[in-house]
């Protein structure tokens, strides 16, 4: 009881710390770039229009039908998506207690009767492609994928420009801008046109992919975690070299360091040591068209590093050899068997899902002593972990050109956003979903039969919020750390406080711009292409000859580069040159 | 006539409607017949002809949104941008080659193994061997992928496995380009050669068995009588299979490579059905794609016309 007391207060300072950083840094839209002095234009949009603060006017309220509640003099009707998991023993996403309450909970404040449209969560793009073909696409719509699929379709002319609606009555949608602020809503303006397609919702955690190394190996190694690439890269060696000791009669089943064809999703730790410490703004943006900064050359020094490991023998042999589509679960296998020694994963992978959770399954087969804990061991070249992250973005919420109740659609928005909307969509039903301790914090229960939440605290209904991997959004940081150090029965608190002092610490992240400098071009309808011979290179230069490296990823980058990612790039240094100049950074 | 087949001058009596029988009166008297065509006529209008007006999308803009007409015409531009894209050209030479080596060592499998099987005396065996090599076709590539990466995977498929405990290195079945291909030719002859035999063993059993009884008594021996009897017997229904596997040599199957293929070979295992879905579907270039699609239709049935014309010059029968 006393650690949980510890790692509950370690936690909400963390937290806590984590909501002051997340206040005090610097918003780049908000503040603008403070562009080098001259002749260089400022483009207008940068700055988003400004929140009005007054009450509507009776003559705006009565041009949007409403009265002073913001309650619709008649009833509107709109479809709302909603995603499907089809989860085993879940409940039908649109006639469940939520999504019932949620339709009784947004008539009775609006006078809005929604419908909802099931979405495949896993084939939504699919979904929503042939929705748009049939000019049939739910009246509010979400998605994760804005480079590609939102692009695609406003450029169809399939999606509605919000600016007009936003910026002419944010007063209308208070508890939006009160959420997202002026940085989210306006999060794709086109800086020339204005033109807004779509607004993400924010996400409560960051999202990196932290390094976890067998906890019990080390100690029957007599290895300390190691904090630099070299000690990692003996950790591994001795892994390798003891794989009798480790795994006895499955010693030819030893993965000393777990990689998948996913190459750009595992490496980013590594990839994160070898960024120089003086990294600018304009290397980010300018190397910005693919994940994670491509042209960058420290991609090229992490692929390097992870050549010299397969030719060492210390990642799977076989990663290369399947796809998104055939790997299914032989990886998370062959960590929950306890063949693997290192693997990549977000920030409470080894420990989410409970009994199902890759540790508490390695502890069925293995034994209770096995565990993983997150390390950090790549720092950069000032000695320091500097983890690079996006912004807090999640889901891109938008309305299609279909959409004939705008108002409706971001009234519902609106409602959906208020806090005790989430935060009951969040928790569920006291002494079902959840109990509440004396301190106050949040305990979830899993809930079964009708009150099962089909999607992680209901982040599918709750759209313009994600809290999956963090705490309840309970307004109170001190609480929500309390609550965070409930959220995974049957493991040692040790590990979750060392996951989120690892991978959730703001004193340890860097999080990139959003510079607000439109689309580029160039990288319309190429960027999968692009994604796919990215992945191609760097799984075929990973398996290479160490004498071959250089000449197979080289190979790679010139195909790329052919392939529309030179122009991508000249397009981007114009674009910085342009609002920009000469500046390394935009508080320059 | 024994075998049902009209002769031409039969043909000719009932397309002139002679003995005083006119069109009109067959179509009343079969009109049964005809009633059953509407079904399957439907079909093929409603889901293959209609659809065609949407090959307009090659000359239009990429916008699957605004109604089809509404969407402003591009001339050939989708075309011009297909044909400059390296990929294409990489999807279209493996695309030949993949298929080329199908049909040069797909081809002849099963008729190879329908001769064999005609040949066998035991019957039984005959019926147990057909039926055990006819059933991969009713396996899905996803299965069958299954099953090859449990054989040959590197580390821990079982023939690697067993080479390796032979003191052999593993071969890698998947991870190399030519290895891949090699294994990509095999898996198409295992799961498709029982299937195709099918047709054979038909073809084969429509011979006239005298001409056997009657070889045998001139002294040919078995190789004689298959070189002379067989093959010729089954000639044109091989002369039509390869036909219309011509068709086929631009365009192929999605599943199988899509399934087989791995980031270590997309050099070589990327086709174009894999480059329309990843550049059409996934990147959202529909205009692009039907461009492509519609380039591998237009070939294909080149390659079906050459193929007949050629069948014909040869002297058989051909398509028709």
């Amino acid at each position: 009881m006393k650690t949980r007391k510890l790692l509950s207060l370690a936690l909400a300072l963390i937290m806590a710390l984590g909501m002051l950083a997340a206040c005090g840094s610097s918003d780049p839209v908000d503040s603008g770039p403070t562009a080098t002095p001259g002749a260089l234009p400022t483009p207008p949009s940068v700055t988003p229009p400004p929140i009005i603060e007054d009450t509507p006017t009776d003559s705006v309220l009565l041009e949007l039908g409403l009265d002073e509640n913001l309650r619709f003099l008649e009833t509107r009707k709109i479809t709302v998506a909603i995603f499907d998991r089809e989860n085993d023993g879940g409940t039908p996403p649109d006639d469940n207690v939520f999504s019932n309450w949620i339709k009784d909970q947004v008539l009775e404040a609006h006078n809005i009767e929604i419908e909802w449209v099931r979405i495949g969560r896993w084939t939504g793009t699919d979904d929503y492609s042939r929705l748009f073909a049939a000019n049939a696409v739910p009246d509010v719509g979400y998605e994760y994928d804005f480079e590609i699929f939102m692009r695609a379709f406003s450029e169809m002319g399939g999606i509605l420009d919000l600016y007009p609606y936003m910026s002419e009555y944010s007063n209308i949608f208070p508890n939006l801008f009160d959420l997202l602020g002026t940085e989210f809503i306006y999060w794709n303006m086109d800086p020339e046109t204005n033109q807004t397609f779509a607004f993400p919702g924010k996400r409560m955690a960051y999202n990196i992919v932290g390094t976890f190394i067998r906890e019990d190996w080390l100690n029957t190694l007599g290895l300390d975690e190691p904090t630099t690439i070299q000690e990692f890269e003996d950790c591994l060696v001795a892994f390798r070299d003891n794989a009798e000791l480790l795994l006895g009669e499955n010693a030819d089943r030893m993965i000393p360091y777990m990689m998948t064809h996913d190459v750009r999703w595992n490496y980013r730790p590594l990839l994160d040591g070898h960024f120089p410490s003086d990294l600018s703004d304009r290397d980010i943006y300018v190397n910005g068209s693919l994940e994670y900064l491509l042209t960058h050359p420290a991609n090229k020094e992490t692929i390097r590093t992870l050549n010299k490991w397969y030719n060492m023998g210390l990642l799977w042999y076989d990663f290369g050899l399947y796809t998104n589509e055939t790997l299914g679960s032989i990886a998370d296998d062959r960590i929950k068997q306890g063949h693997v020694g290192v693997f990549n994963g977000n920030t409470d992978q080894p420990y989410r899902s409970g009994e199902n959770s890759h540790q508490a399954k390695m502890q069925e087969f293995v034994g209770p002593d096995a565990a993983y804990i997150a390390i950090s061991p790549f720092p950069n070249d000032s000695g320091e972990v500097s983890r690079l992250v996006s912004q807090d973005v999640d889901r891109f919420i938008f309305l299609p050109h279909t959409n004939t109740e705008p108002i409706a659609s971001l009234l519902y928005l609106d409602f959906i956003t208020r806090r005790e909307v989430r935060e009951y969509l969040q928790i569920g039903e006291e002494g079902i979903n959840h109990i509440v301790h004396d301190n106050g914090a949040i305990e979830k229960l899993p809930a079964t039969g009708e009150w099962i939440q089909n999607s992680p605290d209901n982040i599918d209904y709750t759209i313009t919020i994600n809290i999956s991997n963090a705490a309840p959004s309970l307004g109170d940081p001190v609480r929500e750390g309390l609550s965070a150090a409930l959220a995974f029965p049957g493991t040692d608190p040790k590990y979750i406080a060392k996951t989120f002092e690892a991978n959730q610490n703001p004193a340890t992240t860097r999080t990139t711009p959003n510079f607000g400098l439109g689309a580029i071009e160039a990288e319309s309808g190429v960027i999968i292409d692009l994604n796919t011979k990215r992945n191609n290179m760097f799984i075929n230069a990973i398996v290479a000859a160490p004498a071959d490296f250089d000449a197979v990823y080289d190979a790679g980058m010139q195909d790329l580069m052919a392939s529309g990612l030179r122009a991508a790039v000249d397009e981007r240094i114009a674009r910085w040159e342009l609002y920009y100049g000469d500046a390394e950074f935009i508080s320059d | 006539m024994s075998s049902g087949v009209l002769t031409k001058r039969q043909q000719n009596r009932l397309d002139k409607g002679v003995s005083g029988t006119s069109k009109w009166t067959l179509v009343k008297r079969y009109w049964v017949l005809y009633v059953m065509l509407i079904l399957p006529m439907a079909y093929f209008v409603i889901f293959r002809y209609l659809p065609m007006e949407y090959l307009a999308m090659a000359f239009k803009e990429n916008n699957i949104i605004k109604p089809l007409w509404e969407v402003p015409w591009v001339g050939l531009k989708n075309f011009e941008r297909a044909f400059g894209d390296r990929d294409f050209w990489n999807a279209l030479r493996n695309t030949f080659m993949l298929n080329i080596l199908d049909i040069g060592f797909g081809f002849p499998a099963p008729i190879i193994l329908a001769i064999i099987l005609n040949e066998l005396v035991f019957k039984r065996f005959k019926r147990v061997t057909q039926t055990i090599a006819y059933m991969p076709h009713f396996l899905s590539w996803v299965i069958i992928y299954g099953l090859a990466m449990r054989l040959f995977a590197p580390t821990d498929g079982l023939v690697n496995i067993l080479m390796n405990r032979a003191g052999y290195e593993s071969i890698s079945f998947f991870d190399k380009p030519n290895n891949w291909v090699a294994t990509y030719v095999f898996l198409g002859i295992w799961q498709s050669v029982g299937w195709n035999t099918i047709i054979y063993l038909a073809a084969i059993t429509n011979i006239n068995p005298e001409l056997y009884e009657a070889a045998a008594v001139d002294g040919a021996g078995r190789l004689r009588r298959i070189w002379h009897i067989t093959l010729p017997g089954i000639k044109p229904t091989i002369v039509v299979l390869l036909i219309l596997t011509m068709g086929g040599l631009i365009g192929g199957g999605f599943e199988r490579p899509w399934v087989l293929r791995n980031p270590m070979v997309y050099d070589v295992a990327t086709v174009l059905p894999v480059y329309v879905y990843t550049k059409g579907l996934l990147n959202y270039q529909f205009s692009l794609t039907t461009a492509v699609g519609m380039f591998q239709s237009v070939v294909g049935l080149f390659f079906v016309l050459g193929a007949n014309f050629f069948a014909r010059k040869v002297g058989e029968r051909g398509l028709w």
